[in-house]
C-alpha cells in the first residue's frame, strides 16, 4: 500500500518526463514526425517558449506570479530590430540594450512587488498593459523587419552539426535552461529562492534579504524574456507587437508548462528542467495534431485542456489533503488497533 | 517577589553559559517581562516554567533577537551581547528550536538544517558533497542517520522534522538551545529519544534552556528550574529539591484570586447537551459529558491536548468520526457551524483576529454576522434596521465607543473581544463554547466579559469552557474536565477546583474523580 | 504568496464611514474634475447630449461586466480572468440560436456563459482552486472548445439565420438589441440596461443576506466559516453572478458588432478590473459599494473619451490605462498602510 503510493508519487514528480516520453512514443504513429526538418523546426519552435517557461518557473518558484512574460519577449523582440533597423546599431548593442529594456522593466516589476507591496500578480498585469501600448506606440503599431542582411537570422537558424537537428537557437536555448538548472540547484542564491518561496519565516530566521531576493527574481525573469525575445526576432527577421498575444499565448504556454512540470503553485518547489520537458512535450503534441489535424484550434483546446487538468489535478490533491485525518502521534496506535487503518500525521 | 532565589549555581569556577541580567520588555500597556535575572550555567539542562502569559516565550524571543529594544544586558559566555536581529543571535552562539516548525517544507532537509550557511565551493556553488556530509553529521546527532538528506521535509514525518529541527540548531554549534515546547509534536517513544539527545549535548557542554507545561517532563531533563509569573521571576531551584506541587504552587502563586467573583450559578438536573463517545481519529477519541442547564462545565488540558478541536466538531466546523450528540435529550446530526446556530449552539472561537472578527468591518456587521438568516425576511436583509439588538449589546457590554459603525479592527483588544461575545450572545444559543473568552485583554474588559458569562448561566444557559487561563476557570467553573493528549482523563467537581488541583491533574497527577 | 490576500489586521479606520479617499465620494469627485477637463477642450459641447451618451454608451458593455465583478472582487477572489470567453461564448451561442426564435437565442446565450461561473464557482468555491489560474486555464479552455465548435471562424447573425424569412427577422431583432434607443435616441437600451443591472446589484449587495454575508467571506473567509455561513455557496453564487453579467454584456457585444466570435471580449478582464478598483474595492474584498464601482466605469469611460477627443492613439491609451491601473492600485495600498500605522 505504502509501496504503491510512493510509485505512484515518483511518478508524479516526474510526470513532465512521462508526458514527453508518451507524446514521443504517440508520435511515432504520426507520419513525418520524425524528420530532419520537422524535428528541427519544433526545437526551434519551442525556443521562446522555454525562455518564458524558465522566467515564469523562476518566478512561481520563489512565490510569485509573472503573467507579463508574453510581453517582455514582445519588448526584447521589437526593440531589438528597432535598434537595428530603425536605429542602425551593431547587432551586438541591440541585444544589449533589448535584454536592458527587459531589465528596467522587470525590475519595476520587482520594485512594484516589494515596495509598493502591490500582488505580483496585479503588478504584472498593469505591466503587461504598459509593455503592450509602448510597443505599439515604439513602432507605430507595425511590423519591424531585418533590411538587407540576413547573416545573424542565417546564422542563428543554422544547425552547427549537419547530422543533428539542432539550430543555434535551440542550443541557446538549452544552455539558458542548463544555466537556470545550475543556478536554482547549485547555487546559494538559486536555494535562497527555493527557501523564500516555500517559507517567508525560515528565509527571515537564516537572515535572507526577501525584498532584494525577489526584486533580483523580477529582474532576471524580465532579462530572460527580453533575450528570448530577442533572439525569436532575430530568427524570424521580423518582430510584430502582437507577438504577445497572437495565435496560442505564449503566456499561457509557460503557464502551463509550469503547472504541468510541477512546480508548485504556493511556491518553493519547482524544476526548470520538468517545465523545458512540458515544453517540448506541449510542442511535439502541438506538431502532431496540426500533421494529423491540420486544426490550429485544436491546439488551443488541447493546451487549454491540458493545463485545466494539471490545475484540477492539484487542487483536488490539495483538498483531498486537507480531509486527512490525525496531527496527534500518540492516538497512532489507537486508531491502528480500532480501525484496523494506518493514521497520515499531517501538519 | 525575587526573595526566592535559593539554588545557587553549583559551581562558580566555568563562565556563565548565558546570564541575563535585569531584563525587562515593554509591550503598549504591558511590561511582558519586569526585571529579570535569568543564568544558565553550561552543559546544563534549565527548564522554564510559568502559566499561559508569565513571560516565559517573550524572555525567549528577547533571546533569540526577535525584539531589537530590550532593556537590562544579555551575557554570553560571559561578554555582553546585543542581540538584535536573529542573525546576530545566532552567530553568538543562541539556538533557537521553535514551537512551530520553522522548516521550509517543499525544501530539502539538507538545505534546511545547512540554510543561510550552506558551504560554497567557489565564489558562485554550492558544494553539494560537503553539504550532504556536513547534514548528515547532524543528523546522526539525533539519531536520524538513517533518513536521506536528499528527502523534502514534506516527505518526513512530523516527530522526524521535529528532531530535524534540532539538527538544525545544532548545526550553527550553538553554547545555548533553547527549546520551547519541544515534545509537543512526539509521541512518548520519541519524547525518550529527545531526553537522550539532551543527555548526549548536555555531555557536550551545551546548556539547555527547556521550556514545557508538561511538568514530568522537566523533573525528567532538568537540572534546575526558573519559575516565572506575571512577568517576573518568582524564583531559581534545584530539581532535586523539589516536586511536582512545589513548581504548582510558586506558579500559582496567590495575590490574583481576588479579581474573580465566586459565586455560581444553580446548576440544576436538566441535561442540555450529551457527548457520546465522539470521536475524530488522531484529535480526541471517545470523549464522553453531559453539560448541565445553568452549569460552566470548563475543559481544562495543556495546550495541544484538543480542546478546540472537540468544540470544532461538536458545532460541525471540523469533521468528527464517530459519536452521539444530544441536545436536550434530543439526538441531532450537526454539520456546519449553521446548524449548530440553528440548534441553539454558538462557539465562541479562540483566536479573534484570524477566526472570531472581521477587523475590517464595523461592530454592527459582526455582531449580526450569525443570525443574517434570522433576521431577513425571504432572501432580502437591511443590517441598519436591527439596530436596536446591536445597541443592546453594545450597552450591555459596555463596548467603548458605542458605535456601531465603527470599524471593530479599530478597537482596543478588550473591546473587540466584547464584540466578539456581542455576537455570539446575539444568537440566543442556550449553549454557548467560549474558547479563551479572555486571552490578551485587559482588567476591566475580563470583569465585564466575565460577569456576562455568569449572568448568562444564572438565565438557565449553559457553558462550556476552554481556557488555559487556570485563576479564570477556578473564578468561573463549576466543574472541570481534565483533557489530556485527546482523551478526558478526569473530572474536578465544585468543592474540589482550584488552580494546584487542576494543574497536577493536567499532569496526570493529584486526586480527581476518574472518567 | 500565492494564496489569495487575506485582509490584514491593523488596517482600518476609524469609522466605516470613511473606507477609501477613492471611495464612492472620492470617485465622483474625479468625475466632476474629468468633465471639467472635458469642458476645457471642447466647451459647451462636451456637455451635449449627444457626447454624454456616446460616453455611457461606450461604457455599457463594460459597466455590466464590472456589475458582475465587483461581486467577484468583493469576495476575495481577485479576478475572474475568464470573463473574455465568457461573453465571447455567450455571444456566440446567442447566434447560434438565432434560428429557433429570440428567447431561445439569448436564454441559449445567458444559459452558456452562466454555466461558465457554475463551474468556476465549483473549482474556487468548493475545491478552493487558485482562482486567479484557474481562471487563466478555464478562459483557456474555453478558447479552445470556442475555437473548435465554431472551426475558428466568425460567425455573423444574417448568415446564420439563412434565406429562412423568421429566422432572417429575428437576426434583425438580435441586431437591433445595440441599438434600441428610447426619448428619441437619448437613452439607448443598453445603457438601460446597465442601469438596471447597477441598481440590482446594488441591491443584491446591501438589502439581501447574499450581499451581506459575502461582505464577511470577502473580508475574513475563516470568520465567515465560523459565523455559520456557507462560504462555498457564497463564492460560488458570486461567479455565477459575475458570469451572468458578461454573458448579458457578450450578448450585447454580439448585437452592436453583429459578429460572433472568439476575441468578442478581449482585454475585458483587464479594464473591468481596474474600473472595479477604481471604484474603491479593494483585491483584499470586503470593501466598496456598488455606487463606487458605476463611478469607476464612468471615470474609466470618460478617461478614453478625452483622450481620444485630445488625439491620443489607442495604443498610447493602454499605456495610460496601465499605468493609472498601478498608480490606482498603490494609491490603495499606500493609504491603507498609511491608515494601520497611524
Amino acid at each position: 500500500m505504502q509501496k504503491t503510493s510512493n510509485a505512484l508519487d515518483a511518478l508524479n514528480r516526474n510526470r513532465a518526463y512521462l508526458i514527453l516520453a508518451l507524446v514521443l512514443i504517440f508520435a511515432l504513429f504520426t507520419p513525418r514526425f520524425y524528420t530532419m526538418f520537422n524535428v528541427r523546426s519544433i526545437l526551434s519552435g519551442s525556443a521562446l517558449y522555454t525562455f518564458l517557461g524558465v522566467s515564469f518557473t523562476l518566478c512561481l518558484i520563489a512565490g510569485h506570479m509573472d503573467l507579463s512574460v508574453g510581453y517582455m519577449a514582445t519588448t526584447g523582440a521589437m526593440v531589438v530590430l528597432g535598434m537595428r533597423t530603425n536605429s542602425g546599431l551593431p547587432w551586438w548593442l541591440a541585444i544589449l540594450i533589448a535584454v536592458g529594456v527587459g531589465a528596467i522593466a522587470g525590475t519595476i516589476n520587482g520594485l512594484l512587488v516589494t515596495k509598493a507591496k502591490i500582488h505580483s500578480f496585479i503588478a504584472t498585469l498593469g505591466m503587461q498593459f504598459v509593455l503592450r501600448g509602448s510597443m505599439y506606440m515604439y513602432c507605430n503599431g507595425a511590423e519591424i523587419s531585418v533590411r538587407g542582411e540576413f547573416t545573424l537570422t542565417d546564422a542563428i537558424n543554422r544547425a552547427p552539426l549537419k547530422f543533428l537537428p539542432l539550430s543555434n537557437l535551440f542550443i541557446c536555448t538549452l544552455a539558458v535552461v542548463i544555466i537556470y538548472l545550475v543556478v536554482l540547484r547549485n547555487t546559494r542564491f538559486g536555494r535562497n529562492v527555493h527557501i523564500m518561496g516555500g517559507n517567508r519565516e525560515t528565509a527571515w530566521l537564516a537572515g535572507v534579504k526577501s525584498d532584494k531576493l525577489t526584486t533580483l527574481v523580477f529582474t532576471l525573469s524580465g532579462i530572460t524574456c527580453a533575450l528570448g525575445g530577442a533572439l525569436f526576432a532575430i530568427s524570424q527577421g521580423t518582430a510584430t507587437p502582437t507577438l504577445g498575444e497572437k495565435g496560442i499565448p505564449p503566456l499561457m504556454v509557460a503557464l502551463t508548462a509550469t503547472i504541468l512540470g510541477g512546480t508548485s503553485m504556493a511556491g518553493g518547489k519547482g524544476n526548470v528542467l520538468k517545465t523545458f520537458a512540458s515544453i517540448l512535450a506541449i510542442m511535439a503534441m502541438l506538431s502532431v495534431l496540426t500533421t494529423r489535424y491540420g486544426k490550429f484550434e485544436l491546439q488551443i483546446l488541447f493546451m487549454g485542456l491540458a493545463l485545466a487538468v494539471a490545475v484540477i489535478y492539484e487542487t483536488l490533491r490539495n483538498y483531498a489533503r486537507q480531509k486527512r485525518v490525525g496531527i496527534r502521534p500518540n492516538l497512532a496506535d489507537e486508531y491502528a488497533r480500532e480501525t484496523g487503518k494506518t493514521l497520515h500525521i499531517e501538519k | 517577589m525575587n526573595g526566592d532565589t535559593s539554588a545557587a549555581p553549583a559551581t562558580r569556577t566555568a563562565p556563565l553559559a548565558l546570564q541575563m541580567c535585569r531584563v525587562s520588555k515593554r509591550f503598549p500597556g504591558t511590561l511582558a517581562v519586569d526585571c529579570v535575572d535569568f543564568e544558565v550555567l553550561p552543559g546544563e539542562v534549565h527548564a522554564l516554567v510559568g502559566e499561559n502569559g508569565a513571560g516565559k516565550s517573550t524572555l525567549m524571543k528577547m533571546l533569540a533577537g526577535l525584539f531589537g529594544d530590550y532593556e537590562g544586558d544579555i551575557l554570553i559566555q560571559g561578554d555582553k551581547q546585543h542581540l538584535h536581529t536573529p542573525t546576530m543571535a545566532k552567530q553568538h552562539g543562541i539556538g533557537m528550536v521553535y514551537q512551530e516548525l520553522s522548516l521550509a517544507r517543499s525544501i530539502s532537509i539538507y538545505e534546511n538544517l545547512l540554510v543561510g550557511r550552506l558551504p560554497k565551493k567557489n565564489a558562485l556553488f554550492i558544494d553539494k558533497k560537503k553539504a550532504l556530509i556536513e547534514a548528515k553529521a547532524l543528523l546522526e546527532q539525533v539519531g536520524l542517520g538513517k533518513i536521506d538528506p536528499r528527502l523534502d521535509v514534506a516527505e518526513i514525518s512530523q516527530c522526524e522534522a521535529q528532531l530535524v529541527e534540532i539538527a538544525k540548531v545544532l548545526g550553527s554549534e550553538p553554547s545555548v538551545i533553547v527549546m520551547d515546547e519541544p515534545t509537543s509534536a512526539l509521541s512518548s517513544e520519541e519524547v525518550k529519544r529527545l531526553y537522550d539527545i539532551i543527555e548526549q549535548l548536555k555531555a557536550k557542554g551545551i546548556a539547555i534552556i527547556f521550556i514545557s507545561h508538561h511538568l514530568q517532563e522537566v523533573f525528567a531533563v532538568a537540572d534546575r528550574v526558573t519559575v516565572m509569573r506575571d512577568g517576573k521571576q518568582v524564583g531559581t531551584y534545584n530539581i532535586k529539591d523539589i516536586d511536582t506541587e512545589f513548581i504548582v504552587e510558586k506558579m500559582v502563586g496567590k495575590s490574583i484570586k481576588d479579581f474573580y467573583c465566586t459565586r455560581h450559578p444553580v446548576v440544576t438536573d436538566d441535561v442540555m447537551l450529551e457527548v457520546n463517545d465522539l470521536t475524530r481519529w488522531g484529535f480526541f477519541h471517545h470523549i464522553n459529558f453531559k453539560l448541565y442547564r445553568g452549569e460552566v462545565l470548563a475543559i481544562c488540558g495543556l495546550a495541544g491536548s484538543g480542546r478546540t478541536e472537540i468544540a470544532m466538531s461538536i458545532v460541525g466546523a471540523a469533521p468528527q468520526n464517530g459519536g452521539v450528540i444530544k441536545i436536550k435529550g434530543e439526538e441531532k446530526k450537526i454539520n456546519s457551524v449553521s446548524d449548530a446556530i440553528a440548534e441553539g449552539v454558538a462557539y465562541l472561537t479562540e483566536d479573534r483576529k484570524v477566526v472570531g472578527l472581521a477587523l475590517t468591518q464595523d461592530v454592527r456587521t459582526n455582531v449580526l454576522a450569525p443570525i443574517i438568516d434570522n433576521l431577513a425576511s425571504g432572501p432580502f436583509y437591511h443590517p441598519a434596521r436591527h439596530e436596536a439588538i446591536v445597541e443592546q449589546k453594545i450597552e450591555a457590554l459596555s463596548i467603548h465607543p458605542n458605535d456601531p459603525e465603527r470599524l471593530v479592527g479599530s478597537l482596543s483588544g478588550g473591546n473587540q473581544q466584547k464584540v466578539l461575545l456581542a455576537k455570539w450572545l446575539a444568537t440566543d444559543a442556550d449553549i454557548m463554547i467560549l474558547d479563551e473568552p479572555t486571552r490578551g485583554v485587559d482588567v476591566g474588559a475580563k470583569q465585564v466579559i466575565h460577569d456576562t458569562i455568569l449572568q448568562y448561566a444564572e438565565e438557565g444557559h449553559s457553558v462550556i469552557l476552554l481556557s488555559s487561563d487556570l485563576p479564570e476557570v477556578v473564578g468561573l467553573a463549576s466543574r472541570v474536565l481534565i483533557l489530556r493528549e485527546g482523551h478526558l482523563i478526569g473530572e474536578l467537581g465544585i468543592d474540589d477546583i482550584s488552580e494546584n488541583a487542576i494543574l497536577l491533574a493536567m499532569n496526570g497527577k493529584g486526586e480527581h474523580v476518574a472518567c | 504568496m500565492l494564496t489569495p490576500p487575506q485582509s490584514e489586521a491593523g488596517r482600518f479606520t476609524r469609522t466605516g464611514k470613511l473606507t477609501s479617499i477613492l471611495g464612492t465620494a472620492g470617485i465622483y469627485v474625479i468625475i466632476i474634475l474629468l468633465l471639467l477637463v472635458g469642458l476645457g477642450i471642447r466647451q459647451l459641447d462636451y456637455l451635449s447630449l449627444a457626447n454624454l451618451r456616446s460616453i455611457l454608451q461606450a461604457v455599457s458593455l463594460l459597466g455590466m461586466c464590472c456589475a458582475g465583478l465587483a461581486f467577484v472582487v468583493f469576495s476575495g477572489n481577485m479576478n475572474d480572468m475568464s470573463l473574455p470567453m465568457t461573453m465571447a461564448l455567450s455571444g456566440m451561442m446567442a447566434i447560434q440560436l438565432i434560428p429557433y426564435g429570440i428567447v431561445v437565442s439569448v436564454l441559449g446565450g445567458i444559459v452558456a456563459g452562466t454555466l461558465v461561473g457554475v463551474i468556476n464557482g465549483i473549482m474556487i468555491g468548493k475545491f478552493r482552486a487558485h482562482p486567479i489560474i484557474w481562471t487563466l486555464a478555464f478562459n483557456l479552455v474555453l478558447s479552445g472548445l470556442v475555437r473548435a465548435a465554431w472551426g475558428g471562424s466568425q460567425i455573423y447573425p444574417d448568415t446564420i439565420a439563412g434565406q429562412n424569412e423568421t429566422a432572417q427577422a429575428t437576426a434583425e431583432t438580435f441586431n437591433l438589441f445595440a441599438r434600441t434607443y428610447y426619448f428619441d435616441g437619448a437613452l439607448p437600451l443598453m445603457v438601460v440596461v446597465m442601469f438596471i443591472m447597477f441598481v440590482l446589484a446594488q441591491v443584491i449587495f446591501s438589502r439581501t443576506t447574499f450581499g451581506n454575508k459575502l461582505r464577511i467571506v470577502g473580508s475574513q473567509y475563516e470568520v465567515a466559516r465560523m459565523s455559520g455561513i456557507n462560504t462555498e455557496r457564497m463564492v460560488m453564487t458570486a461567479f455565477v453572478l459575475c458570469s451572468l453579467c458578461a454573458s448579458v454584456a457578450g450578448i450585447f457585444y454580439a448585437s452592436l458588432t453583429k459578429i460572433g466570435a472568439y476575441s468578442n471580449g478581449e482585454g475585458y478582464d483587464f479594464r473591468a478590473l481596474t474600473a472595479v478598483l477604481l471604484g474603491g474595492m479593494t483585491l483584499a474584498g470586503g470593501k466598496g459599494t456598488m455606487v463606487g464601482v458605476f463611478g469607476g466605469v464612468l471615470v474609466l469611460g470618460m478617461l478614453t473619451n478625452i483622450m481620444t477627443l485630445i488625439g491620443v492613439p489607442t495604443f498610447n491609451q493602454y499605456v495610460v490605462q496601465g499605468v493609472v491601473f498601478l498608480f490606482i492600485v498603490w494609491l490603495n495600498n499606500y493609504l491603507e498602510e498609511k491608515r494601520g500605522h497611524a
